[in-house]
């Protein structure tokens, strides 16, 4: 079943005069519970790509639904409250925030939730318990490893049961063995959840664990490619 | 929510050296603020009670109700014997009034034999006049309005001199002089007087002032009744009632009266009321707008620092109202800490104050009176809660920026 169906997707950046067209006329269907690499160089438009799936930007034209709803034209409160509700993001940088222990990080976006959750800190340690961190619950993300922070990052992702979860080069900033163990667990949950991941990479040491991989060049997809995952 | 106050906190504890200078300079300018007040309060306190107890001039006073027109004449101006019966006997019937002070103006020479000089006074009756001056509340409760004697019912030659006009006639407590004057029909007249005080001129009073007997007043214009009427109230707050109820009173009784508030009487009190309001308000002014720019500086850096935080918690559903909440919260927190800090140093003003007990000679008594600041609750309330209205306000101002950007952009910020 389709979670996400893009129609003819394009996107053009503005930069004074200059128009920067960074995906033209993409048509892809991603279903759920996949676990995808989106692969290219620099300047291929994964990140745009990430972005428009992410609901964090609008695509310039074409159409893209999600669950079957048309999100080329939400405005940004709805916008806003769909990635709240369904998608959970990984960036590169962890991006947690500093002032907040790891369980308060995962609870978050449970605080944005429109009138709030119930026990969001009952699940956002187990989130946390998922992820293998619940004995590191109360640091501070200075206090954790790069790789501890990055797992913090999935279960604050993951913590209000998001249908996909939008990774931007996740390993980037890690170790091998910081990186093997993300991987392993972003499987491990896509397996165990049948949550969607979609991962912004090229970093070679993960393709092996991924099934999917689409490839962009210049704005477009010049590969999509489905086989067994080692 | 507990969760956004204690990001909110901790967000400013992240920036302790910025945050706590915000907090400062806003307690400083709160405690300044405040303290000016509480000294423009003690000052219009005092002031009201001067005119209100002091002259004995109480809540209201009729007046004929020609008394000011262009060629008035005495009998505009005078309320006869008869009408100030009836005038009496109404007010007496108010259970709000507690005192009615007829009270004769008078101009005239005072001379000791040698020298001479022209003087105006009020002349009333001396127990009225010490029964209303019992009612004076704070400073004026306790002040000693002259050196010598009170004037007495029973010594109706008994009168009070002025210091200025002791020193331009030379004389002394218990010297005899003369007041000449004019009587009320226009003839000239004299009486014998004792004087049996001396007292400081207060507000707008001549210096060549003198209080003295009602009877003495009535003997030298050789006229009864009184030029007007003051009226103690129980509480001022009565006053609007018995006004209303006193007007068609009067108009029964056929008596052509004036009301006039002890605010319209005082001329003097609303100048120097106006004068330190507005003082008030540019201090105000300018502690505002320090406060302001000083918040928006601090929380347009916080929000420079932190606009990648910003794309984050976007990213996470966090929507614009929400972003510009989270600055609000912050903004408010300095905004409570800075109005707590100047609770606090209002507080110890006002002990350092009473401690020390400093002095001074106020505008409208030329004698060197306590400075005082009151502490006023109501005023300590609204300047709490505007400061932090102001830091909100301020914060939703600097934010609204950050809080529009594109998630997109946000992110990429760096």
């Amino acid at each position: 079943m389709a979670l996400y169906e893009l129609s003819g997707i394009s996107r053009t950046y503005h930069m004074g005069e200059i128009a920067v067209t960074a995906l033209q006329a993409v048509d892809l269907v991603i279903d759920i519970g996949e676990l995808i690499a989106v692969m290219g160089p620099s300047g291929s438009g994964k990140s745009t790509l990430c972005h428009l799936l992410g609901l964090l930007d609008a695509p310039t034209s074409g159409q893209i639904l999600m669950d079957g709803q048309d999100l080329s034209t939400l405005e940004e409160g709805r916008r806003a409250s769909l990635r709240n509700q369904k998608i959970g993001f990984v960036f590169q940088d962890f991006s947690l925030v500093p002032v907040l222990s790891a369980l308060e990080n995962v609870q978050l976006p449970l605080m944005f939730h429109a009138g709030g959750v119930h026990h969001s800190g009952r699940r956002a340690a187990e989130a946390l318990a998922a992820v293998g961190l619940a004995e590191h619950a109360h640091h501070r993300p200075n206090q954790l490893s790069g790789g501890q922070q990055q797992r913090v990052a999935i279960a604050r992702a993951l913590v209000t049961e998001a249908e996909v979860v939008i990774a931007d080069e996740p390993t980037a900033n890690l170790d091998s063995e910081s990186a093997a163990g993300i991987m392993e667990l972003i499987v491990k949950l896509n397996a165990e959840r049948k949550t969607t991941f979609l991962l912004s990479t090229h970093d070679a040491r993960l393709l092996a664990h991924i099934p999917r991989k689409i490839v962009l060049r210049d704005g477009r997809i010049v590969e999509d490619r489905r086989e067994a995952a080692s | 929510m507990m969760l956004w106050i204690k990001m909110a906190m901790r967000n400013l504890l992240r920036n302790r050296r910025r945050s706590t200078f915000t907090i400062l300079a806003i307690g400083f300018g709160f405690a300044g603020v405040t303290l000016f007040g509480g000294f423009v309060h003690y000052l219009t306190a005092s002031l009201r009670e001067l005119e209100i107890y002091g002259r004995a001039n109480g809540h209201m006073t009729l007046l004929k109700e020609g008394w000011d027109h262009a060629g008035a004449t005495e009998e505009d101006t005078t309320f006869s014997g008869e009408e100030l019966a009836v005038i009496k006997r109404l007010l007496d019937e108010h259970p709000a009034v507690i005192a009615v002070n007829p009270m004769m103006l008078v101009s005239g020479i005072l001379s000791d034999g040698l020298v001479s000089s022209v003087c105006y006074g009020t002349a009333s009756v001396p127990s009225t006049l010490s029964y209303i001056r019992g009612y004076a509340r704070g400073v004026l409760g306790e002040f000693r309005y002259y050196e010598g004697e009170s004037l007495e019912d029973d010594v109706p030659f008994g009168i009070g001199v002025s210091r200025g006009l002791m020193n331009a006639l030379g004389v002394e407590l218990g010297d005899s002089v003369v007041l000449a004057g004019n009587t009320a029909s226009g003839h000239f007249n004299a009486v014998d007087c004792v004087v049996r005080q001396i007292f400081e001129t207060t507000g707008d009073q001549s210096e060549r002032f003198i209080a003295l007997h009602l009877e003495q007043a009535r003997l030298l214009r050789d006229a009864d009744g009184a030029h007007r009427v003051g009226v103690l109230l129980r509480d001022e707050a009565y006053l609007p009632e018995f006004m209303e109820w006193l007007r068609p009173q009067l108009a029964e009784a056929g008596i052509e009266a004036g009301m006039r508030t002890w605010v319209e009487m005082s001329n003097f009190y609303r100048r120097v009321s106006e004068m330190f309001n507005v003082i008030n308000g540019f201090n105000l002014a300018i502690v505002l707008i320090i406060a302001v720019m000083t918040v928006i500086n601090t929380v347009s850096m916080s929000v420079m620092e932190r606009t990648r935080e910003i794309g984050t918690l976007r990213a996470l559903g966090l929507g614009t109202p929400g972003v510009r909440g989270l600055f609000a919260l912050e903004s408010a927190m300095i905004g409570i800490l800075g109005a707590a800090l100047g609770l606090l140093l209002q507080l110890a003003g006002w002990v350092t104050v009473r401690v020390l007990e400093p002095t001074w000679v106020p505008p409208q008594i030329n004698v060197e009176m306590p400075l005082l600041v009151y502490l006023v609750p109501r005023d300590m309330l609204i300047s709490t809660l505007g400061v932090i209205i102001l830091a909100v306000a301020s914060a939703l101002l600097a934010s609204r920026k950050a809080s529009e950007m594109e998630v997109v952009d946000a992110l990429r910020h760096n």
